[in-house]
C-alpha cells in the first residue's frame, strides 16, 4: 500500500464496486413487492 | 417496504405522515442555491475540478476520505462547477434519507409515524446538511439504509454501505461497528455472514488506511468540553440559529427525551422480564456511535462536533418517535411533544438559507466592483482563498500569507495544487481578506494585525456564519 501511484486506482475500483453493490441492493429491496 | 405499506390501513396515518414527508422535501429543496459556497464546499469543488486520479491522490493529503468528491466529480461536469452541481446530490440524499425514515416510521402506530416524521422532516439540522455541498447528507442516508439492511439481513447491501461509510468520513468506522452489532443481534442464525461483511468492509478500507494513519497525527481545530458537546448537539439538531434561552430549553428537552427513552427501555425489560430487548436496533444506531465519539473525544482526540454526529439524527428521530408516544408513556404525552414543537417552531422561524454560508458572494462583488488594475487580494488563510476564488473575477490576482498554519486552514501542498500563491503582501494598494480564526498561529495573526491596523487600511465588510470564524474584508490604500 505504500505504492502511492496504485492507491488512487485501487480506491476508484473499490468505490465503483461499492456503489454498484449499493444500488443493486436498493433496487432489490424496493422491488420486493 | 412497499409490501408492508400495502398491508397496513393507510387511512390511519398516511395523510399527516405523507404531508410531513412532502413538507420536509420542499423545505430541503427551497433556498438550495441562495447561500454562498463556503470554505468546506469550495474545497470539495476545487478537488472535483482535478482529473479523477489526481483528485484521489490529493484528497489523501487531507483528513477526510474522498467519497463526496468521487460522487460529485461526474455531477459537476454535467451540471456545472457551481452551487447546483455541488449541492444537488446532497439535497437528493437528504430527501432520500427522509423517504427511508418515512418507510420505517409508518411501520409503527399513527402517533409514532407522525411524531417521527415531524422531527425528521422539520429539524433544521437535517435541512442544513441537505443543503450543504458536503458528504453529510449522503453519510446520513447511507447509515439509515445500512440500518434497514442490517435488520433485514441484506448482506451485500450492508457490505456496500459499510464500505461507503468508511470512505465518507473519518468517523465512519464507528457507524460501521454499530451496523455490524445490529446485524449480529437481528440475524442470530447468520453471524458468520456478519463477520464476512465486517472483513469485506475492512478489505475495502485497506487502500485508504495509509492516508488515515498519516492524517491521524494532525492536530484538529476542535476542542472538547461539555459546553461544546451541548452547543454542537443543538447545532446538529436545530441548526445554528437557535439562540439564548431556547438553546437551554433544547438541551433540557433532548436530555429529558433520552431519559424517557431509557425509562421506556427499562419498562419493557421489566415487562418482558428479560434484559434482551425486542428492538434494540434504534437505540444502538442512534446512541452508540455518538457515545463512543464522546468517549474518544474526552480521552484520545477531539472528534465530536455537529457534522460527524449527523447520521445518528434520523435514527434518533425514529427512537424518540417510537419511545415517547402517548400510549407508551403517559407523563410524556404532552410535555415533551409540545416542548419539541416550541423549540422546532422557533428554530424553523429563524432558519435562513441565505445566511447559511454568510454572503461571501456579495463581499467578492464589492472587490470585483472596486478593483483597480495592479491591486491584489491577499488572504490570511486558504479558508478564504478558496471560497472567494469561486466569486472573484478570474483576472484578479490573489495571494495567501506565507506563514505556516494548522492543516485545517488548508495545507500549502493543497493550496498550491488549487492555484494558490504564497508570499508576503507587496507594497501598494490591496484587498485584505482576514478570517479571524482562533487557530491562526501567533506569528500569522501578528502579521495580519499589522497589515489591517495600518492607518491606510479600511474595513469594508465583515462576514459572519455559525460554522466558521468571522471574515473581514479590508482595503489598504497605496502610499501617497
Amino acid at each position: 500500500m505504500s505504492d502511492y501511484t496504485s492507491m488512487p486506482l485501487l480506491i476508484m475500483i473499490v468505490f465503483y464496486l461499492l456503489v454498484c453493490l449499493f444500488f443493486s441492493s436498493l433496487w432489490k429491496v424496493t422491488n420486493e413487492t | 417496504m412497499l409490501r408492508r405499506l400495502n398491508t397496513l390501513d393507510l387511512s390511519k396515518w398516511l395523510p399527516t405522515a405523507a404531508a410531513l414527508l412532502a413538507t420536509g422535501t420542499l423545505l430541503r429543496l427551497s433556498g438550495l442555491l441562495t447561500s454562498s459556497i463556503w470554505y468546506d464546499e469550495s474545497f470539495s469543488l476545487e478537488l472535483a475540478h482535478l482529473p479523477l486520479l489526481d483528485m484521489v491522490r490529493l484528497a489523501a493529503l487531507d483528513f477526510n476520505p474522498p467519497l463526496w468528491e468521487l460522487l460529485i466529480w461526474p455531477v459537476v461536469r454535467l451540471v456545472g462547477y457551481n452551487a447546483l452541481g455541488l449541492r444537488v446530490l446532497a439535497v437528493l440524499a437528504g430527501c432520500g434519507a427522509l423517504w427511508l425514515a418515512y418507510t420505517l416510521a409508518i411501520t409503527g402506530s399513527k402517533g409514532e409515524a407522525v411524531y417521527t416524521m415531524a422531527l425528521a422532516a422539520l429539524l433544521p439540522g437535517l435541512l442544513w446538511i441537505s443543503q450543504d455541498g458536503r458528504v453529510y447528507a449522503v453519510y446520513s442516508m447511507l447509515y439509515l439504509a445500512g440500518y434497514i439492511y442490517a435488520t433485514k439481513g441484506r448482506w451485500l447491501g450492508l457490505l456496500a454501505v459499510c464500505g461507503l461509510l468508511l470512505y465518507s468520513h473519518g468517523t465512519g468506522a464507528l457507524y460501521v461497528l454499530a451496523l455490524l452489532l445490529i446485524a449480529w443481534i437481528y440475524n442470530s442464525g447468520s453471524r458468520r455472514k456478519v463477520i464476512l461483511v465486517g472483513l469485506g468492509a475492512l478489505l475495502a478500507w485497506l487502500p485508504w488506511l495509509p492516508s488515515l494513519f498519516a492524517a491521524s497525527g494532525d492536530a484538529f481545530w476542535l476542542s472538547f468540553d461539555w459546553h461544546f458537546v451541548g452547543v454542537q448537539s443543538i447545532g446538529a439538531l436545530f441548526g445554528p440559529t437557535l439562540s439564548g434561552q431556547f438553546s437551554v430549553l433544547a438541551v433540557v428537552i433532548l436530555a429529558v427525551s433520552l431519559l424517557a427513552c431509557v425509562v421506556v427501555w427499562l419498562e419493557r425489560m421489566i415487562n418482558t422480564r428479560s434484559i434482551i430487548l425486542s428492538e434494540p436496533g434504534l437505540i444502538i444506531a442512534a446512541i452508540l456511535p455518538v457515545l463512543v465519539m464522546i468517549v474518544i473525544s474526552a480521552t484520545v482526540k477531539p472528534l465530536f462536533f455537529y457534522r460527524p454526529i449527523a447520521p445518528a439524527i434520523l435514527p434518533l428521530c425514529l427512537l424518540i418517535g417510537r419511545s415517547i408516544t402517548p400510549r407508551r408513556l403517559t407523563w410524556t404525552s404532552w410535555v415533551i411533544p409540545y416542548s419539541w414543537a416550541l423549540v422546532m417552531l422557533v428554530s424553523l422561524l429563524a432558519w435562513n438559507t441565505t445566511t447559511r454560508g454568510a454572503n461571501i458572494e456579495q463581499a467578492a462583488r464589492f472587490i470585483n466592483l472596486g478593483y483597480k488594475s495592479g491591486e491584489i487580494v491577499y488572504h490570511a488563510t486558504g479558508t478564504t482563498y478558496l471560497p472567494f476564488k469561486q466569486y472573484l473575477d478570474p483576472e484578479i490576482p490573489q495571494m495567501i500569507m506565507d506563514i505556516p498554519q494548522a492543516p485545517a486552514l488548508l495545507r500549502p501542498s493543497l493550496g498550491t495544487a488549487f492555484g494558490g500563491v504564497y508570499g508576503d503582501l507587496p507594497e501598494g494598494p490591496a484587498w485584505i481578506v482576514y478570517a479571524r480564526d482562533p487557530v491562526i498561529n501567533g506569528v500569522g495573526s501578528r502579521y495580519m494585525d499589522n497589515l489591517t491596523s495600518n492607518v491606510r487600511s479600511e474595513l469594508i465588510t465583515e462576514l459572519h456564519a455559525w460554522q466558521f470564524a468571522p471574515i473581514q474584508v479590508w482595503y489598504r490604500k497605496g502610499e501617497k
